[in-house]
């Protein structure tokens, strides 16, 4: 399935799989099982700083890495006890990435002994604590650390005319 | 404390009289205003809100007293604040102090708690407030996310009341003119509330729960405000409902997949798609969403988000033509709310996400 075409072909005759090529505009389909636990590391590296932000933002302050797996992962409901084993072994291996390098001081990665629990994220830093002034460049040097770490360059806001709200709300203007 | 005698003592302080024995006198005459806000306390009940009122109190230097059922006073040097939490997720909060304390300890203190958000109402969940409608204001701006917006097909920017006779009316007859249509986003409503033998009040409510009451009758305002959180509860319980994706195991091991994926078709074409996708994952209010948007097919981007209000990922996929919104199987129905209702004032008044109407 494209963001344009959609086909399906069989081989032989399957019973009610009748084999057609459409082209269509909806684009493509929508990603409600974004990563599976075959994924590239590079597809599962999309779906980690928003974790590690989300625990950011809630303020939580340890979070496993299983429990990042099961958040990130719709079918971790049906994966064996091994596969699950070896898919938070992956998780952790990028957590540990991250942790060293692009998103250093943010959270540190934790090894444990514990079955199943290969680790946990223990958040170091959160804007969510910081002054609500200095809040918002906080959040943005978030997204610039995870733009680092998925090779991507973070889209330039394009500055608006500032409504009498907006002044208002930094402190620009008194009441209107 | 029983909440009819604090609804008496409101309406003394609307008539401009003030009880100096209550509460030290810092329940000053004046209108009351009060704020729908949806909560997300540690525990479902009056436990859980009140770990998380004397919180939230002692960031802002008051102390939380419990004076009632569910019901609470923030009490400061000067002023004291009321937070009604009969129902523990829609809290509302009703203060006689000026409005800029008012919005200084919602914007500095409480706001900023991820568990808890105000309530966002959309066009329609304001047309809703009872009462004789004495006016309306539309207020719309596509600098946020179209700065660069020709002004050919969406206005750029207005701001109107309407008072008079049949003030909807008028509204909607603006909104019926092409070039007016995307930009006749309703921002607020006024009603006057009358009953026999009871009194009077005039009730105002903006899109983003927030209400001012003045008159002689706060009863009557009350019900009027415990009908609209009645009303908003059902709209994010219903958006809860539909939106939230989740997973199961079926009996045979396999794999069932809940919940449908929120499709916002946009009533006209994103002029500047780039420009949008920038401005929508600033992190900044209204939206306050994190991302690091990619895209993913000509013209279709995706972008794994974090809801800042509340620490809640996720995923939106964007095309210059429609919008999709996927929840995870926890993701607050507000998160939705707040979208919709801040496209309707940036984007296009027309932007709904497809629910059954309010009851």
């Amino acid at each position: 399935m494209g963001s344009q075409r959609v086909r399906l072909t069989t081989e032989g005759n399957v019973p009610g799989l009748t084999p057609f090529d459409e082209s269509h505009q909806a684009g493509l389909p929508p990603a409600r099982i974004p990563v599976d636990h075959q994924s590239s590391d590079e597809d599962l590296m999309e779906l980690l700083p928003p974790q590690i932000v989300a625990a950011q933002s809630a303020e939580e302050d340890i979070v496993s890495v299983e429990t990042i797996a099961e958040r990130i992962l719709p079918e971790w409901v049906v994966l064996a006890h091994g596969t699950r084993g070896a898919f938070v072994a992956r998780l952790a291996d990028l957590l540990r990435g991250l942790s060293a390098r692009e998103m250093r001081g943010q959270f540190r990665y934790e090894s444990l002994r514990q079955p199943h629990t290969r680790g946990r994220i223990v958040i170091e830093a959160t804007p969510a604590s910081r002054d609500p002034r200095g809040r918002t460049q906080a959040w943005q040097a978030q997204q610039r650390r995870a733009a680092s770490a998925l090779k991507r360059r973070q889209a330039q806001e394009a500055a608006g005319q500032l409504s009498l709200d907006e002044l208002a709300e930094q402190g620009g203007l008194a009441e209107e | 404390m029983e909440r009819q005698d604090l609804f008496d003592a409101f309406s003394s302080a609307m008539r401009g009289m003030a009880d100096e024995a209550l509460l030290g006198g810092r329940l000053h005459p004046g209108r009351v205003k009060s704020r729908l806000l949806e909560a997300h306390p540690p525990e479902v009940s009056g436990d859980g809100v009140e770990h998380m009122l004397v919180r939230l109190a002692a960031d802002a230097d008051l102390d939380a007293e419990r004076i009632g059922d569910n019901l609470w006073a923030l009490v400061g040097a000067k002023d004291v604040f009321f937070v009604d939490a009969l129902n523990p997720r829609f809290w509302l909060l009703h203060s006689t102090a000026t409005a800029d304390k008012l919005r200084r300890l919602l914007t500095r203190h409480l706001l900023t708690s991820a568990r808890l958000d105000q309530a966002w109402f959309s066009g329609e969940h304001l047309q809703q407030l009872e009462g004789e409608r004495r006016w309306v204001r539309s207020s719309f701006s596509s600098d946020t996310l179209q700065p660069n917006e020709s002004g050919a097909v969406v206005p750029r920017r207005w701001r109107i009341q309407v008072e008079g006779e049949s003030p909807n009316d008028l509204l909607a007859l603006v909104s019926r003119e092409e070039r007016y249509r995307a930009g006749a986003a309703l921002t607020a409503v006024s009603s006057r509330l009358s009953e026999p033998g009871m009194g009077s009040a005039e009730v105002a409510a903006d899109y983003q729960g927030g209400f001012v009451s003045s008159g002689t009758d706060f009863h009557l305002v009350a019900g009027v405000l415990w009908r609209s959180l009645d009303r908003y509860e059902s709209y994010i319980r219903a958006l809860e409902d539909r939106y939230r994706l989740g997973v199961d195991m079926t009996e045979a091991g396999g794999m069932s997949i809940d919940g449908d994926v929120a499709l916002i078709e946009f009533p006209h074409d994103v002029e500047d798609l780039p420009a949008l996708i920038a401005n929508l994952f600033t992190c900044r209010e209204p939206f306050r969403l994190w991302a690091v948007p990619r895209e993913v097919s000509p013209g279709q981007w995706e972008a794994n988000a974090v809801d800042l209000h509340v620490g809640h990922a996720i995923t939106l996929e964007i095309t210059s033509q429609w919008l999709r919104v996927l929840l995870g199987p926890h993701t607050c129905g507000n998160t939705l709310a707040r979208l919709v209702a801040n496209l309707q004032h940036r984007f296009d008044a027309r932007v709904a996400v497809p629910l059954p109407s309010p009851a």
